[in-house]
């Protein structure tokens, strides 16, 4: 395939398996993502639907008995997918960094946080310490930390949760990476710290990296995402411009997760919610994954798993309610 | 840790710096032995046999009318090196067999840990009696079995300490900003091990003076008329009833120097940790 130079990165049909005594399950089926350059992409899904199991593959961060199974994760062209771990060591942290959900256990509690932050430049680009530690400060700075100088010394346990997550911030992206995992960034903060983090990372995107932002609060992503995926059950459901998506939502689950946001001008008594729960990856139900828990689920919607339609131009959605071709109905 | 530190936290640890105090009488005893007595510690002197404490001698003297406190500083030589020689020994190689096993998993850890396991099953004065009979008796015979006998039990709770933080987030999140294995095992999960490491070693040095005593006790160690205090206990056990202060001293000796490491070990455990420095 010729590799389209406008794509940070480009995931293709990326299925992710686990080996159990209980069976072989895939956490993560078939995915496709395209993170275009400067733009901050948006995997929103409930818990253990597959969001953060994506990332660690591209991150080459998946520890046996999880494993990568097929598909091609492009870099700027170059696939990921079985690179040996001291290519995966140069790669990740210079060109993909990430980010996690929790800013309380991210950071070794025995080592100055400066010094943490310091060594993806020494472990990347050989400085001496001096170097290095002037180039941690500066990062410090970047990203809104006070007291940058004073704070290189400081330990984690002795920092606010927002500014670790800022420290974290600074340590992934000291290299200037061209993308930026943020898996629930803001997840564990509250909501005015949340705020500063995003339009941190907002700040960061118009200096030219890409984000890819995993979340499963829709607040967040229609705040700062340009394009958002729908996953469920480890598969892309959806996928649309942010507007698009939030304005004339297509797939029957994105809909329900819509309409069980709370909102202040919300006059029903009662929240709704989606019947059901999502199912157990060992028993995944045939046909389309969520037919189970589906209002206008259609007969054929149990037996056959719907492939991804396109109803309108960059609206794409797993859905036979879709399908033009009416006379398979 | 600059001075301004290190002296508040001696004065909230006051029992920690008492008990280095103790410990470092011990040694700085052990070393001048010769210049704190007037007494040969090997010269017998049969006319003075198990005399009591009194102004010649202060701690009295034992079977062969040697002075009891002149053979303790003597002895303190053997003890005290005993304790911490082979448990340094002991913890540098369970450090490092625990450390590559946690790490490297799947084949290396299997064998590692099955050899710790035969070391854990294999009765330790069955091993000391095969290592003096292979390289002979003496100190070095007791300080290689004490070294051989406890790396194993080092070596587990590294391990286990190594798997609890290999699985933490800020190991997955070092190793998302690139940096490589060994340079993970080294500088963050090793300094992570460190409390327990001193902990561990607070407790191997007593529990390595007794096992010297007992070996010495079998004849496995060192030799007579050289001494060490578990000896001493052992020789005076025949009379612990018409001169107990034969015994009575160095087992003395022996509760303060074990438990001078122990209250020792947790003043550092807490020096250490940025936990509960914060407090």
């Amino acid at each position: 395939m010729i590799h389209n130079s406008d794509m940070t990165l480009e995931v293709q049909g990326l299925s992710v398996s686990i080996h159990t005594r209980k069976g072989t399950t895939k956490p993560v089926n078939d995915v496709s993502l395209r993170i275009p350059k400067g733009k901050i992409i948006g995997i929103v899904g409930e818990s253990g639907c597959g969001k953060s199991m994506t990332a660690r593959a591209c991150m080459g961060l998946l520890k046996p008995p999880v494993k990568i199974e097929s598909g091609r994760i492009l870099l700027a062209g170059r696939d990921l997918v079985g690179l040996p771990e001291s290519d995966m060591c140069a790669v990740r942290g210079s060109e993909i960094s990430m980010i996690f959900q929790e800013p309380m256990t991210g950071l070794n509690p025995v080592m100055k946080v400066g010094r943490q932050v310091d060594e993806a430049v020494r472990v990347h680009r050989h400085i001496p310490a001096s170097k290095a530690r002037q180039e941690t400060i500066r990062m410090f700075e970047a990203v809104g930390i006070p007291e940058p100088e004073a704070r290189y010394n400081s330990y984690p346990h002795e920092l606010s949760g927002g500014l670790r997550q800022r420290v974290m911030i600074a340590m992934a992206m000291i290299c200037r990476p061209a993308l930026l995992i943020a898996d629930e960034p803001t997840t564990a903060l509250d909501v005015t710290v949340e705020a500063q983090i995003l339009r941190l990372m907002k700040e960061l995107n118009k200096a030219g990296t890409s984000i890819l932002l995993i979340s499963h609060n829709l607040g967040v992503i229609a705040q700062v995402c340009d394009y958002v995926y729908v996953m469920y059950a480890g598969q892309i459901l959806e996928e649309a411009e942010v507007c698009a998506l939030f304005d004339s939502p297509l797939h029957p689950y994105t809909r329900g997760l819509l309409e069980s946001v709370n909102s202040l001008r919300r006059e029903e008594p009662v929240l709704e919610t989606i019947a059901g729960s999502v199912p157990d990856f060992l028993h995944l139900p045939q046909g389309c994954s969520f037919s189970p828990r589906c209002g206008q689920c259609l007969e054929r919607c149990a037996s056959g798993e719907p492939p991804l339609f396109e109803p309108e131009p960059g609206h794409k959605v797993r859905c036979h309610l879709y399908d033009k071709d009416t006379s398979r109905i | 840790m600059n001075r301004d530190k290190l002296l508040q936290l001696m004065r909230e640890n006051k029992v920690a710096v008492l008990s280095a105090l103790v410990i470092l009488l011990f040694v700085l005893a052990a070393v001048f032995a010769p210049f704190l007595t007037p007494y040969d510690p090997k010269e017998m002197d049969i006319l003075h046999r198990l005399s009591g404490p009194d102004a010649a001698h202060l701690l009295g003297t034992d079977e062969g009318g040697r002075d009891i406190l002149t053979r303790m500083l003597y002895g303190a030589r053997v003890s005290l090196l005993a304790g911490v020689l082979p448990t340094l020994m002991s913890m540098l190689l369970g450090t490092a067999l625990g450390l590559l096993s946690g790490f490297a998993g799947g084949v290396v850890d299997e064998i590692i840990m099955r050899i710790a396991d035969v070391m854990l099953a294999f009765p330790s004065t069955l091993l000391a009696m095969l290592i003096v009979y292979t390289i002979g008796g003496g100190l070095t015979g007791v300080f290689l079995t004490l070294a051989l006998v406890n790396w194993a039990g080092v070596a587990r709770v590294v391990r286990a300490e190594t798997l609890r933080l290999r699985g933490s987030v800020f190991v997955t999140a070092a190793r998302s900003i690139g940096v490589p294995q060994t340079r993970i095992a080294l500088r963050h999960i090793l300094p992570g091990c460190i409390p327990t490491m001193i902990v561990l070693f607070t407790l191997g040095v007593p529990s390595a003076i007794l096992t010297e005593s007992s070996l010495s006790f079998l004849g496995l160690g060192i030799q007579p008329p050289a001494t060490s205090w578990g000896l001493m206990i052992n020789q005076g056990r025949q009379y612990l009833y018409t001169a107990p202060w034969c015994s009575f001293a160095p087992c003395v000796a022996i509760m303060l120097i074990v438990l001078a490491f122990n209250f020792l070990g947790d003043g550092l455990r807490d020096a250490l940790d940025p936990h509960l420095e914060s407090k």
